[in-house]
């Protein structure tokens, strides 16, 4: 578990994935001995949510507690939206690179990357959607419960937007064994397995986006709102 | 899905350790509650515990024979008819067991080809079909279907209908003039 005293160094020898997460709060390599209360008190960042953010990612049976109520809604979604231009900005654009580089050089066995690029296009498509959805509905929507100036909508309860999560997560473990398991191209490519290891961390930071939004976010607006009916 | 259950955090995880370095293609879920049991039941095949929690969850299990076990347990004596593994085993009875006992090749579809069946339902879900519409087509039930469709998505690792369209697309299966 990550906790005040744990040097940042650590966390990422025992898992490198991590990095784009951290950097998220605006830490960047050259951590030298710091430890996760010496960043956070310098760079002014809430410690317990830094440490629900990357115990989450570390540790799949990790569930917060104490430390969620040393947070704020409006601090978790902050988080949020950045995830959300890193997706945005970063991982999609580079994703898309790497298929468009690949069926520029695959010759003949270009047209079978282009069905898969069919497919991507259709899950961005529907990503996108989604996060411009809960940039301009759930998080406004959120910060309001939040301040408290805000009425029950009768037809719209936080609970009701989680079905998209599912359909996005299963395109995603899609794409990602479509080209792990059924793509057979004839020459070795390098850029391919760029790809799928760029995949397979866009597939984790993607479900743990979510699982955040459905363990942390959700039930913390779900408890507001309720206190607010009765 | 595998459960492991109990209440032994230590034995709970030296044992989910082992089970993830066997490759076994299963989940593997560790359960210290038995509350949140009755939820995950129907998506279980097997399941590893001790004496005490055996008794517990007996009266919970409706079909035996959908579900196996193996008791693992520090006491020596061996009363029921499941597959027994003792503390004191050695590293290899540990790993010869637990093989044995995770040895998915005759109930878990993962292994096995696409069959021809499947491979027909591939078709008509990528050409556009519901299910309801393929049960009709092949004179099966709409629960065949669904369970055919289960086992597809298990073994290509393909959930979507898209995905599985392109999935077909790729490996001839359709051709792209016969989609809706």
């Amino acid at each position: 578990m990550v906790t005040n005293k744990t040097k940042i160094s650590d966390i990422i020898y025992s898992n490198y994935h991590i990095l784009p997460i951290i950097s998220r709060f605006g830490i960047f390599p050259g951590f030298g001995e710091d430890t996760v209360e010496n960043i956070c008190n310098e760079k002014k960042i809430n410690i317990d949510l830094f440490l629900i953010i990357t115990n989450v990612f570390l540790f799949e049976d990790y569930i917060p507690k104490n430390e969620l109520k040393r947070i704020t809604i409006e601090e978790l979604i902050n988080y949020l939206k950045l995830s959300h231009s890193y997706f945005l900005e970063n991982k999609l654009p580079s994703i898309e690179n790497k298929i468009n580089k690949l069926i520029e050089i695959c010759g003949n066995d270009s047209k079978k990357i282009i069905l898969i690029k069919n497919f991507y296009t259709e899950f961005k498509n529907e990503f996108i959607e989604h996060i411009n959805y809960e940039d301009s509905k759930i998080y406004p929507y959120s910060l309001k419960v939040d301040r408290g100036d805000f009425e029950i909508e009768q037809n719209f309860q936080i609970e009701d937007y989680l079905k998209n999560h599912s359909d996005i997560e299963d395109k995603i473990f899609d794409l990602k064994n479509l080209f792990v398991k059924h793509l057979k191209i004839k020459t070795e490519k390098i850029i391919l397995l760029d790809l799928i290891s760029e995949i397979f961390d866009f597939e984790k930071e993607m479900n743990d986006h979510q699982k955040l939004e459905e363990k942390i976010l959700i039930p913390m607006v779900k408890q507001l709102e309720n206190k607010r009916l009765k | 899905m595998i459960l492991i259950l109990g209440n032994n955090h230590l034995i709970n995880n030296g044992l989910q350790h082992i089970l993830n370095k066997l490759f076994i293609p299963a989940k593997i879920k560790i359960v210290e509650d038995l509350d949140s049991l009755e939820d995950l039941l129907p998506e279980t095949q097997k399941i590893i515990c001790d004496f005490e929690n055996l008794k517990k969850i007996e009266p919970l299990i409706q079909d035996f024979k959908k579900i196996n076990f193996l008791i693992v347990d520090n006491s020596k004596k061996v009363e029921y008819e499941y597959d027994f593994l003792s503390f004191n085993s050695t590293k290899e009875e540990i790993i010869e067991k637990l093989e044995n006992f995770c040895n998915y090749n005759e109930t878990n579809q993962d292994f096995k080809q696409i069959s021809e069946r499947e491979k027909e339902i591939i078709k008509l879900v990528a050409s556009g079909l519901t299910n309801k519409e393929i049960a009709d087509k092949l004179f099966i039930s709409i629960h065949t279907v669904i369970t055919h469709r289960k086992n597809i998505s298990a073994k290509l690792g393909i959930k979507t209908i898209s995905g599985l369209t392109t999935y077909a697309i790729l490996n001839g299966l359709v051709e792209i003039d016969n989609l809706k």
